[in-house]
């Protein structure tokens, strides 16, 4: 996955639900390196909250993404975020 | 390269001998406090070392010690947090292990596979046999899908709401770096909403104090007879059926 590109990241999961595994496994893939740059924001949702579960990324340019981690797993959740980075990553190059 | 790797192993062997020998001591003294009546059958707890044990793994393999530790930590404290931790830092897992000891809690991070392994068999007598681990495969226990990615426990004593709120204070200060995802309060399954709940609740001793001082308020007033009401009409309806009874034989 590539982080270079990203400002801001919310996730909010259910812990006991299967989406907890891919959107754990995305925070897990954010070094603690990114956070000069990034902004991390989570959120442990329970029964009671009515809030979706959801993995939001905001990139360099201002795009936004967001996925349902209910019904990806990290891969697919990885690749979807990949899409725009690898536009950005072109553009930075050819730019260059 | 593979020297280092062999010395490593040696001298967590080495690390460990003291911990587990004293997990088996700590094993040993429940089963000397407790009276097995069957305690030659099937029944009896194992010696965590003897060769009497048909364990899944190997006997002295890392992954039959740490489901031996999971079990002991699961049987030693009464509150377990679940905790996800995300690439914490050297300095700041110092620091964390070291708030949560001043207080008499400990972090652990876990292996899911094993520690799944014990939650499927948490009740039986020895988790890590093979049968019994074979029997259980297909158990569903509610903690399991916390068992996802990178997880930790954090272990308390004594289900105090106190100790909980000072942990999750500590946990305040690393944000995302580890954060509660669920607990295990004594017997009952707690998510991130019933934990904060339970944090503000004062302890049991004060609990227990405010019932009795309720009851004895409310004795006076008629308590105790509303509690006997139902067996004194019993009574009397008996003794009444008893006289009638008694009437119809002279």
């Amino acid at each position: 996955m590539i982080i270079k590109y990203f400002t801001k990241v919310t996730v909010k999961f259910h812990p006991f639900t299967a989406g907890a595994k891919p959107a754990r496994l995305f925070l897990s893939r954010l070094p603690s390196a990114i956070k000069s740059q990034c902004v991390i924001d989570y959120k442990v949702l329970s029964a009671t909250t009515t809030e979706k579960p959801i993995i939001e990324v905001v990139f360099k340019d201002k795009h936004k993404m967001n996925i349902d981690p209910e019904t990806a797993n990290i891969v697919e959740v990885a690749n979807h975020f990949d899409s725009h980075s690898r536009k950005l990553a072109i553009k930075d190059a050819i730019s260059e | 390269m593979i020297s280092s790797i062999i010395s490593h192993n040696l001298r967590s062997i080495n690390l460990l001998r003291p911990i587990r020998n004293s997990i088996q001591v700590s094993v040993r003294s429940l089963i000397s406090s407790k009276t097995y009546a069957t305690s030659t059958g099937d029944n009896a707890v194992p010696d965590l070392l003897s060769n009497q044990r048909k364990t899944a793994k190997p006997l002295l393999s890392r992954k039959t010690f740490l489901l031996d530790y999971y079990k002991h930590l699961n049987d030693t404290n009464e509150i377990i947090l679940y905790v996800h931790h995300n690439n914490i830092t050297k300095n700041e897992n110092k620091k964390i292990r070291n708030d949560l000891s001043k207080i008499g809690c400990k972090l652990n991070v876990i292996r899911n596979r094993i520690y799944g392994v014990y939650l499927r068999s948490e009740n039986e007598i020895d988790p890590a046999d093979k049968e019994t681990s074979f029997k259980n495969k297909k158990v569903n226990h509610p903690l399991s899908p916390l068992l996802n990615g990178p997880t930790a426990i954090i272990t308390i004593p004594t289900s105090n709401p106190q100790t909980v709120s000072d942990v999750l204070k500590i946990l305040k200060s690393v944000q995302e770096k580890l954060f509660v995802v669920g607990a295990k309060v004594e017997k009952s399954v707690y998510d991130v909403d019933q934990v904060n709940q339970y944090k503000d609740l004062p302890t049991k001793e004060q609990l227990q104090s405010q019932l009795t001082g309720l009851l004895t308020i409310l004795g006076g007033a008629g308590l105790v007879q509303t509690l006997e009401s139902n067996t004194t009409s019993l009574y009397l309806t008996l003794k009444q059926h008893e006289k009638q009874l008694s009437g119809d034989d002279e």
